[in-house]
Protein backbone atom coordinates (compact mmCIF):
# COMPACT_ATOMS: atom_id res chain seq x y z
CA UNK A 1 0.00 0.00 0.00
CA UNK A 2 2.68 2.68 1.18
CA UNK A 3 4.48 1.75 -2.10
CA UNK A 4 1.15 2.67 -4.37
CA UNK A 5 1.22 5.71 -2.36
CA UNK A 6 5.33 6.26 -3.47
CA UNK A 7 4.39 5.38 -6.37
CA UNK A 8 1.26 7.43 -7.06
CA UNK A 9 3.20 10.68 -5.52
CA UNK A 10 5.65 9.95 -8.16
CA UNK A 11 4.53 9.52 -11.19
CA UNK A 12 1.32 12.04 -10.26
CA UNK A 13 2.98 14.97 -11.53
CA UNK A 14 3.57 13.69 -14.74
CA UNK A 15 0.02 13.43 -15.03
CA UNK A 16 -1.29 16.65 -14.22
CA UNK A 17 1.76 18.88 -15.11
CA UNK A 18 2.42 18.64 -18.96
CA UNK A 19 5.68 18.13 -19.97
CA UNK A 20 7.40 20.67 -22.14
CA UNK A 21 8.13 19.62 -26.12
CA UNK A 22 11.92 19.87 -27.17
CA UNK A 23 11.28 22.75 -28.78
CA UNK A 24 9.67 24.85 -25.41
CA UNK A 25 12.56 22.84 -23.27
CA UNK A 26 14.98 24.70 -26.02
CA UNK A 27 13.13 27.97 -26.23
CA UNK A 28 12.80 28.47 -22.11
CA UNK A 29 16.24 27.46 -22.03
CA UNK A 30 17.64 30.47 -24.10
CA UNK A 31 15.58 33.02 -22.61
CA UNK A 32 16.69 31.99 -19.29
CA UNK A 33 20.32 32.23 -20.69
CA UNK A 34 19.25 35.46 -22.56
CA UNK A 35 18.09 36.80 -18.90
CA UNK A 36 20.62 35.68 -16.76
CA UNK A 37 23.40 37.51 -19.87
CA UNK A 38 21.50 40.30 -19.85
CA UNK A 39 21.01 40.78 -16.19
CA UNK A 40 25.22 40.24 -15.23
CA UNK A 41 25.67 43.00 -18.13
CA UNK A 42 23.77 45.51 -16.70
CA UNK A 43 24.86 44.79 -13.31
CA UNK A 44 27.96 45.24 -14.37
CA UNK A 45 27.55 48.38 -16.49
CA UNK A 46 26.04 49.85 -13.37
CA UNK A 47 29.59 49.08 -11.49
CA UNK A 48 31.49 50.70 -14.48
CA UNK A 49 29.17 53.38 -14.32
CA UNK A 50 30.44 53.99 -10.69
CA UNK A 51 33.72 53.59 -11.49
CA UNK A 52 33.89 56.04 -13.98
CA UNK A 53 31.99 58.63 -11.46
CA UNK A 54 34.30 61.05 -10.61
CA UNK A 55 32.49 62.67 -7.95
CA UNK A 56 31.63 58.81 -6.61
CA UNK A 57 35.59 58.12 -7.01
CA UNK A 58 37.33 61.30 -5.60
CA UNK A 59 34.99 60.15 -2.06
CA UNK A 60 35.59 56.44 -2.62
CA UNK A 61 39.11 56.57 -2.91
CA UNK A 62 39.52 59.13 -0.04
CA UNK A 63 37.01 57.75 2.10
CA UNK A 64 37.05 54.67 1.39
CA UNK A 65 40.64 53.46 -0.42
CA UNK A 66 43.32 55.77 1.44
CA UNK A 67 41.49 56.34 4.94
CA UNK A 68 39.90 53.17 5.79
CA UNK A 69 43.19 51.35 4.97
CA UNK A 70 45.08 54.35 7.03
CA UNK A 71 42.90 53.36 9.94
CA UNK A 72 43.08 50.04 9.60
CA UNK A 73 47.28 50.57 9.66
CA UNK A 74 47.11 53.04 12.53
CA UNK A 75 44.68 50.44 14.53
CA UNK A 76 47.11 47.48 14.06
CA UNK A 77 50.33 49.40 14.18
CA UNK A 78 49.13 50.90 17.89
CA UNK A 79 49.54 47.75 19.84
CA UNK A 80 53.17 47.71 18.74
CA UNK A 81 53.39 51.34 19.13
CA UNK A 82 52.86 51.09 22.81
CA UNK A 83 54.70 48.47 23.19
CA UNK A 84 57.82 49.07 21.19
CA UNK A 85 58.25 52.70 21.66
CA UNK A 86 56.67 53.39 24.78
CA UNK A 87 57.01 50.45 26.31
CA UNK A 88 53.71 50.14 28.11
CA UNK A 89 52.08 47.48 29.71
CA UNK A 90 50.41 44.88 28.05
CA UNK A 91 46.88 45.66 29.72
CA UNK A 92 46.54 48.77 28.39
CA UNK A 93 46.95 48.52 24.53
CA UNK A 94 43.93 46.62 23.81
CA UNK A 95 41.92 48.98 25.51
CA UNK A 96 43.32 52.14 23.59
CA UNK A 97 43.03 50.17 20.86
CA UNK A 98 39.38 49.34 21.44
CA UNK A 99 38.53 53.02 22.74
CA UNK A 100 40.20 54.59 19.63
CA UNK A 101 37.47 53.71 17.30
CA UNK A 102 34.21 54.97 16.98
CA UNK A 103 31.96 54.27 19.49
CA UNK A 104 33.44 56.40 22.09
CA UNK A 105 31.22 55.66 25.12
CA UNK A 106 30.95 51.66 24.07
CA UNK A 107 34.48 51.12 24.10
CA UNK A 108 34.84 53.18 27.39
CA UNK A 109 32.65 50.65 28.49
CA UNK A 110 35.42 48.06 27.96
CA UNK A 111 38.29 50.28 29.07
CA UNK A 112 36.47 50.05 32.47
CA UNK A 113 35.88 46.52 32.52
CA UNK A 114 39.34 45.59 32.19
CA UNK A 115 40.18 48.43 34.74
CA UNK A 116 37.65 47.54 36.95
CA UNK A 117 38.68 44.05 38.33
CA UNK A 118 40.37 44.72 42.11
CA UNK A 119 39.20 48.28 41.85
CA UNK A 120 35.89 47.52 43.70
CA UNK A 121 32.48 48.10 42.08
CA UNK A 122 32.88 52.05 41.82
CA UNK A 123 34.79 51.51 38.11
CA UNK A 124 32.16 49.29 36.87
CA UNK A 125 28.98 51.17 38.18
CA UNK A 126 31.11 54.55 36.54
CA UNK A 127 31.60 52.28 33.28
CA UNK A 128 27.98 51.20 33.09
CA UNK A 129 26.54 55.14 33.86
CA UNK A 130 29.26 56.41 31.02
CA UNK A 131 27.90 53.66 28.69
CA UNK A 132 24.02 54.63 28.88
CA UNK A 133 24.98 58.05 29.69
CA UNK A 134 27.26 57.64 26.16
CA UNK A 135 24.53 56.02 24.17
CA UNK A 136 21.51 58.24 25.52
CA UNK A 137 23.26 61.59 24.40
CA UNK A 138 24.92 60.11 21.39
CA UNK A 139 21.92 58.92 19.51
CA UNK A 140 19.86 61.83 19.22
CA UNK A 141 23.09 64.18 18.71
CA UNK A 142 23.92 61.86 15.97
CA UNK A 143 20.90 62.39 14.72
CA UNK A 144 20.41 66.00 14.71
CA UNK A 145 23.67 66.54 13.20
CA UNK A 146 23.22 64.27 10.34
CA UNK A 147 20.17 65.62 9.68
CA UNK A 148 21.73 69.61 9.82
CA UNK A 149 24.70 68.31 7.90
CA UNK A 150 22.03 67.35 5.16
CA UNK A 151 19.69 70.50 5.24
CA UNK A 152 22.76 72.35 4.91
CA UNK A 153 24.06 70.60 1.76
CA UNK A 154 20.05 71.10 0.30
CA UNK A 155 19.88 74.57 1.01
CA UNK A 156 23.30 74.71 -0.74
CA UNK A 157 23.51 72.76 -3.52
CA UNK A 158 19.91 71.44 -3.95
CA UNK A 159 17.96 74.77 -3.79
CA UNK A 160 15.27 73.52 -6.39
CA UNK A 161 14.54 70.74 -3.87
CA UNK A 162 14.02 72.77 -1.24
CA UNK A 163 11.91 74.55 -2.89
CA UNK A 164 9.81 71.64 -3.96
CA UNK A 165 9.84 70.47 -0.50
CA UNK A 166 8.33 74.01 0.38
CA UNK A 167 5.38 74.08 -2.12
CA UNK A 168 1.95 71.94 -1.77
CA UNK A 169 1.87 68.44 -2.61
CA UNK A 170 -0.09 68.99 -5.78
CA UNK A 171 2.33 71.32 -6.70
CA UNK A 172 4.92 69.12 -6.17
CA UNK A 173 3.47 66.52 -8.79
CA UNK A 174 3.05 68.99 -11.36
CA UNK A 175 6.22 70.38 -11.34
CA UNK A 176 8.72 67.41 -9.98
CA UNK A 177 9.50 65.92 -13.60
CA UNK A 178 11.89 63.22 -12.61
CA UNK A 179 15.06 63.67 -15.17
CA UNK A 180 14.61 67.52 -15.13
CA UNK A 181 16.45 69.53 -12.79
CA UNK A 182 14.25 68.76 -10.01
CA UNK A 183 15.06 65.66 -8.08
CA UNK A 184 11.74 64.70 -6.51
CA UNK A 185 10.37 61.36 -6.88
CA UNK A 186 7.70 60.55 -9.62
CA UNK A 187 5.42 60.82 -7.33
CA UNK A 188 6.28 64.36 -6.26
CA UNK A 189 7.35 63.47 -2.54
CA UNK A 190 11.46 64.57 -2.39
CA UNK A 191 12.89 61.02 -1.41
CA UNK A 192 15.72 62.85 -0.04
CA UNK A 193 14.19 63.97 3.32
CA UNK B 1 48.19 59.66 29.21
CA UNK B 2 46.63 56.82 27.73
CA UNK B 3 42.90 59.24 28.30
CA UNK B 4 44.54 62.06 26.45
CA UNK B 5 45.76 59.34 23.61
CA UNK B 6 42.07 58.32 23.69
CA UNK B 7 40.50 61.56 23.58
CA UNK B 8 43.40 62.71 20.28
CA UNK B 9 42.46 59.24 18.57
CA UNK B 10 38.79 58.34 18.74
CA UNK B 11 37.29 62.00 17.89
CA UNK B 12 39.28 61.72 14.85
CA UNK B 13 38.26 57.82 13.94
CA UNK B 14 34.44 59.14 14.74
CA UNK B 15 34.44 61.70 12.45
CA UNK B 16 36.13 58.77 10.08
CA UNK B 17 33.37 56.62 10.36
CA UNK B 18 30.61 59.37 10.16
CA UNK B 19 31.38 61.68 7.41
CA UNK B 20 31.50 58.84 4.40
CA UNK B 21 28.21 58.54 5.00
CA UNK B 22 26.64 61.52 4.46
CA UNK B 23 29.61 62.64 1.39
CA UNK B 24 27.98 59.16 -0.19
CA UNK B 25 24.34 60.28 0.11
CA UNK B 26 25.21 63.53 -1.47
CA UNK B 27 27.19 61.29 -4.16
CA UNK B 28 23.87 59.41 -4.81
CA UNK B 29 21.83 62.46 -4.93
CA UNK B 30 24.24 64.02 -7.59
CA UNK B 31 23.77 61.09 -9.57
CA UNK B 32 20.18 61.03 -9.21
CA UNK B 33 19.88 64.93 -10.77
CA UNK B 34 22.15 63.94 -13.33
CA UNK B 35 20.93 60.71 -14.98
CA UNK B 36 17.32 60.25 -13.48
CA UNK B 37 18.47 56.66 -12.17
CA UNK B 38 18.87 55.61 -8.52
CA UNK B 39 21.98 53.55 -7.52
CA UNK B 40 22.02 53.61 -3.86
CA UNK B 41 22.62 49.96 -3.82
CA UNK B 42 25.48 49.52 -6.40
CA UNK B 43 27.39 52.63 -5.04
CA UNK B 44 27.12 50.95 -1.31
CA UNK B 45 28.37 47.73 -2.59
CA UNK B 46 31.13 49.38 -5.50
CA UNK B 47 32.57 51.21 -2.34
CA UNK B 48 32.95 48.52 -0.12
CA UNK B 49 34.50 46.61 -3.03
CA UNK B 50 36.95 49.35 -3.20
CA UNK B 51 37.48 49.37 0.48
CA UNK B 52 38.16 45.80 0.98
CA UNK B 53 40.66 46.12 -1.92
CA UNK B 54 42.79 48.99 -0.25
CA UNK B 55 42.27 46.87 3.24
CA UNK B 56 43.44 44.40 1.76
CA UNK B 57 46.59 45.60 0.13
CA UNK B 58 47.10 47.75 3.28
CA UNK B 59 47.22 44.58 5.98
CA UNK B 60 49.73 42.85 3.84
CA UNK B 61 52.05 46.31 3.27
CA UNK B 62 51.98 46.45 7.19
CA UNK B 63 52.88 42.76 7.68
CA UNK B 64 56.04 43.03 5.47
CA UNK B 65 56.48 46.54 7.35
CA UNK B 66 56.55 44.81 10.64
CA UNK B 67 59.49 42.72 9.33
CA UNK B 68 62.10 45.66 9.43
CA UNK B 69 61.71 45.64 12.95
CA UNK B 70 58.71 45.50 16.45
CA UNK B 71 60.79 45.14 19.14
CA UNK B 72 61.77 47.86 21.68
CA UNK B 73 65.45 47.21 20.54
CA UNK B 74 64.32 47.79 16.49
CA UNK B 75 61.34 49.05 16.21
CA UNK B 76 61.82 50.65 12.70
CA UNK B 77 58.91 49.00 11.06
CA UNK B 78 56.55 50.32 14.10
CA UNK B 79 57.66 53.84 13.26
CA UNK B 80 57.45 53.30 9.31
CA UNK B 81 53.95 52.02 9.68
CA UNK B 82 52.73 54.56 11.81
CA UNK B 83 53.88 56.96 9.04
CA UNK B 84 52.38 54.97 6.23
CA UNK B 85 49.04 55.60 8.41
CA UNK B 86 50.11 59.50 8.36
CA UNK B 87 50.84 59.29 4.60
CA UNK B 88 47.22 57.40 3.59
CA UNK B 89 45.55 59.95 5.77
CA UNK B 90 47.84 62.68 3.53
CA UNK B 91 46.56 61.49 0.57
CA UNK B 92 43.11 60.87 1.91
CA UNK B 93 42.40 64.22 2.33
CA UNK B 94 44.16 65.20 -1.06
CA UNK B 95 41.56 63.21 -2.94
CA UNK B 96 38.48 64.53 -0.93
CA UNK B 97 40.29 68.12 -1.82
CA UNK B 98 39.21 67.50 -5.74
CA UNK B 99 35.48 66.06 -4.83
CA UNK B 100 33.12 68.30 -6.58
CA UNK B 101 30.63 68.65 -3.95
CA UNK B 102 33.52 70.83 -1.48
CA UNK B 103 31.60 73.10 0.42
Amino acid sequence: MSLFVVLLLYYLPTFVIKSPTPEEFEQAKRAKADKSASSSVHVWSEVWHCLTNYTFMTAALSTNFFSTSANAVFTMNLPYLFETVYETENGIIGNLTMAKDNNFNFNFFFFFLHVAPGKGSLWMGLAILITVMGSLIGVPVRFIAFYKIKKIFLKKYFPTTVDCVKTSQKARQASCIPGSESVCGPDGNDFRL
Amino acid sequence: MGFVAIGFLALPSAALFVLPHAIYADVVDDDVKRTGARREGVYAGTGRLIMRIGTAIFQVVFSLMLMLGKTPDNYTGVIVNTFMAAGLFLLSALVLSFHPINK
